[in-house]
């Protein structure tokens, strides 16, 4: 660094003082609620966990139930995107690292070979296909010239969480928690909604797509609608570019549900006991730098369970069955 | 990745009271300066948020994955805290733009530019970029601010400041390197790059 930054800091520093101190007797006396919470938490984080009774009990009806595509939106309050624009995983050839962080105002660019995932909030990713370039015009607003994006956002709109919105030549994108997909071609937009749902602005109209469904607009103006299938090939590129959850110390229910929302299956179990012990069984290990199928196929066989696809169903089983 | 807070938060998960000790002493007093910012300097109702944010946090902490600094997604919890504890008194939460809310506003920021060479136009202005400073020593690891504070502000030397943070003299060098280096990314982009270190500029 430079001597007249160091220059530049320490006058700044100097000029606007020390920060304001907290008095000794607030801090103690937050400091002694929070800690017993914490050890309170960590306790119960030692202790089984137990299904909640209603679920468990309107469970057990049944010998086969379908969870469905419940949104993991467990992970702690929208941010009102506040966050870094984050590099969360790479793919191909591209510039980019993981942990790089974008500035507003950022082009950035994906090779023919290669995508890319940003983190734009802690409950928020947008995934850049191959041959891809957008632009970061605020940290709620991505302008999309070329290629296609796929947004994942595991909350709900309002007034404190600013929705993203991808802004094309053919029309604005806004999420409202959910998950879907823009492609640009050279005369047509197409937005693919998997879950939750968007709306559109187009010319003076505010239109919307549903989970389930398309919706393409041309050039001239012209809007299609249509249906399509949350969990077709299609949404291939998506897996290569999934950032890695951790599993350390989580639910198998957790990770099982976090596959099939990337997925875009629904969840299933064979018995209502699976299900109770999905949830009180934790992971150990790492999936990092897996696919998808290599993750379900690491993880539930050391949980004593095994599943199959069928249907845009992933039915989980008892392995020894 | 912020491979650091992970590793807090996993010690923390995993019950180590030293790491409470560290994530407490670290964030709370920000946080309760980010509180007390946002609702009129109210000292009790910064402490109650303050408090409130922390436990909502634990109760949450093992779903942090490290995709942002720990302060960042520590203050998501606080906003909403803010947000609840007006609502609970039936009181509009203030509306207040800061520049650490909102880039967009820190053009208002732009007549600063001379600050450091003529001195700060009027209070006003010298409030708010004291403010910002703080907020930008707030948001860096507590070791590098505190680095900062003792070398600039108390004129600790080198050796007393590795004597306190248990380092080598070559490594406390290194470490005010990089809390120069922080310190002049974060304040620059609080203030939406528009008033700049590099260079000895601002």
């Amino acid at each position: 660094m430079k001597d007249r930054d160091k220059d530049a800091i320490e006058k700044l520093i100097r000029l606007t003082g020390p920060r304001p101190a907290v008095p000794d007797e607030t801090a103690q006396r937050v400091k002694e609620a929070v800690h017993q919470h914490w050890r309170e938490s960590v306790e119960d984080r030692r202790r089984p966990r137990r299904i909640r009774a209603g679920f468990a009990m309107a469970a057990a009806a049944a010998i086969l139930f379908t969870i469905g595509l419940v949104a993991w939106n467990n992970l702690g309050p929208l941010s009102g995107n506040q966050d870094p624009v984050v590099v969360l995983a790479v793919s191909g050839s591209t510039q980019w690292n993981v942990g790089d962080h974008l500035d507003t105002g950022a082009l950035v660019t994906t090779p023919e070979d290669g995508g890319l995932a940003i983190g734009t909030g802690p409950l928020q990713s947008v995934r850049l296909d191959s041959g891809t370039t957008v632009r970061l015009l605020t940290p709620d607003t991505l302008a999309l010239d070329q290629g296609a994006v796929y947004v994942d956002s595991r909350g709900s709109g309002g007034d404190e969480a600013p929705d993203l919105t991808i802004r094309t030549s053919l029309g604005d994108f806004r999420e409202i928690g959910t998950q879907f997909e823009i492609r640009l071609s050279e005369d047509t937009v197409r937005a693919r909604v998997r879950e939750g749902r968007i709306a559109v602005q187009h010319n003076e109209n505010e239109l919307e797509v549903v989970a389930g469904h398309e919706m393409e607009i041309n050039y001239r103006g012209e809007v299609r609608r249509g249906e399509i299938d949350p969990a077709s090939h299609e949404w291939g590129w998506i897996g290569e570019l999934t950032p890695m959850m951790e599993i350390e110390g989580r639910p198998v229910l957790e990770f099982l549900e976090w596959i099939v929302r990337e997925r875009g299956l629904q969840l299933q179990f064979e018995d209502p006991a699976l299900y109770s012990s999905a949830g009180e069984t934790d992971i150990s290990g790492s999936i990092d730098g897996m696919s998808l199928d290599q993750a379900l196929e690491a993880v539930l066989p050391t949980c004593g369970m095994t599943y199959r696809i069928h249907n845009g169903t992933l039915t989980v089983l008892r392995a020894n069955d | 990745m912020n491979f650091e807070n992970r590793r807090l938060v996993k010690q923390m998960l995993a019950g180590e009271e030293r790491a409470f000790d560290r994530f407490f002493d670290e964030y709370f007093p920000g946080l309760y300066r980010f509180a007390m910012t946002r609702m009129d300097g109210n000292p009790d109702g910064a402490e109650e948020v303050a408090q409130a944010t922390l436990c909502a946090a634990i109760s949450k902490l093992a779903t942090y994955r490290g995709e942002a600094a720990l302060f960042t997604w520590l203050c998501t919890f606080c906003r909403h805290e803010i947000s609840a504890w007006y609502r609970r008194r039936d009181r509009p939460g203030k509306k207040i733009d800061l520049v650490e809310d909102s880039p967009e506003v820190a053009g208002a920021l732009d007549s600063l530019r001379a600050v450091l060479a003529d001195g700060p136009e009027s209070r006003l202005e010298q409030m708010e970029l004291t403010r910002l400073v703080h907020v930008a020593l707030d948001r860096l690891p507590g070791r590098y601010a505190n680095a900062l504070e003792w070398k600039y502000l108390e004129g600790v030397s080198v050796r007393e400041i590795a004597q306190r943070l248990d380092l080598s003299t070559k490594a406390a060098e290194s470490l005010l390197t990089r809390a120069r280096g922080a310190f002049r990314d974060g304040f620059s982009s609080l203030t939406g790059n528009r008033l700049t270190l590099r260079g000895g500029t601002i």
